[in-house]
């Protein structure tokens, strides 16, 4: 039997500084990073196909096309719920609590990774919201110009991608709001919930 | 009879968070809050801020302490 004596099997899992809920924008961001997934999700690499054709210039009937397609594939990609992602680097992404974190076994600064990644992965979550942004203001801007199937098409992604993105903030909170709870009970805090807004406010009471 | 130990910790709209604590010294702050949290944000590198209220004039009771952590994911 080989000696493990020297091997480092535990993980050591880094939180992204901000929240990282979006496949589109993970698939975005490693290829960046010039980062491959040993077990690639196929509709992503369709979707990012399909994004680039849009910013052609294409004639009519065929940004319909892209667009019913496109928008069919963020239907697709949501079904791929938060599979674990091992990376070509030997970096893992894993869900956890609502957002995916980073880690790593092989002893390999998880930290610097991470804050690269983190930072590709901010402005790529800007970008995906941007043309959100951009396809609202598009149907509403051309709203006499723009043949009915047209704007049905864009609408339609528009739908799709508010519901992207919508589902991972929702996911995100509710296992934050889940954790907070279980945790602070357990640490023997009294813990009390508010509603601000669109704001959630705990207030964890102990006496020392 | 001791203080209360106080953590508030707001979710914002977009899933960040924030956390004020009062009556616990600022490394405890640290370190209770990566208990609560440290699964969900990285705490490490939250900023500690230590708050002393003077006690308004002509009252002679003591200070009270208040320390806060932002423990944000980013920002």
């Amino acid at each position: 039997m080989p000696c493990a004596r020297g091997q480092i099997n535990n993980w050591n899992w880094v939180e992204a500084t901000r929240p990282v809920t979006d496949l589109r924008g993970i698939h975005l961001a490693l290829r960046a990073l010039n980062v491959s997934w040993t077990n690639p999700i196929l509709i992503l690499k369709e979707w990012s196909e399909l994004r680039q054709s849009l910013a052609q210039n294409l004639d009519t009937h065929s940004e319909i096309q892209i667009l019913k397609s496109l928008a069919t594939t963020i239907e697709e990609i949501l079904k791929s719920g938060k599979p674990e992602i091992t990376l070509s680097n030997g970096f893992k992404l894993s869900w956890n609590n609502g957002s995916y974190r980073i880690g790593s076994n092989t002893g390999r600064n998880v930290t610097t990774f991470s804050a690269q990644f983190s930072q590709a992965y901010l402005t790529y979550e800007k970008e995906i919201s941007e043309e959100l942004e951009g396809t609202i203001k598009r149907i509403e801007d051309g709203r006499s110009s723009i043949a009915a199937e047209h704007t049905n098409a864009l609408r339609t992604l528009v739908e799709n991608q508010k519901k992207a993105i919508e589902t991972a903030k929702q996911n995100l909170i509710e296992e934050r709001m889940n954790h907070i709870e279980t945790v602070g009970s357990e640490l023997g805090y009294a813990v009390r919930k508010q509603r601000i807004g669109k704001k959630i406010k705990y207030v964890l009471v102990r006496q020392p | 009879m001791c203080k209360e130990e106080t953590i508030e910790i707001i979710i914002n709209e977009d899933g960040t968070m924030t956390s004020v604590a009062t009556g616990i010294s600022g490394e405890v702050t640290e370190e209770e809050l990566n208990r609560i949290l440290g699964e969900l944000a990285d705490v490490n590198n939250v900023v500690l801020r230590t708050e002393f209220h003077e006690p308004a004039a002509g009252i002679a009771s003591g200070t009270a302490t208040k320390s806060a952590v932002n423990a944000t994911r980013g920002d």
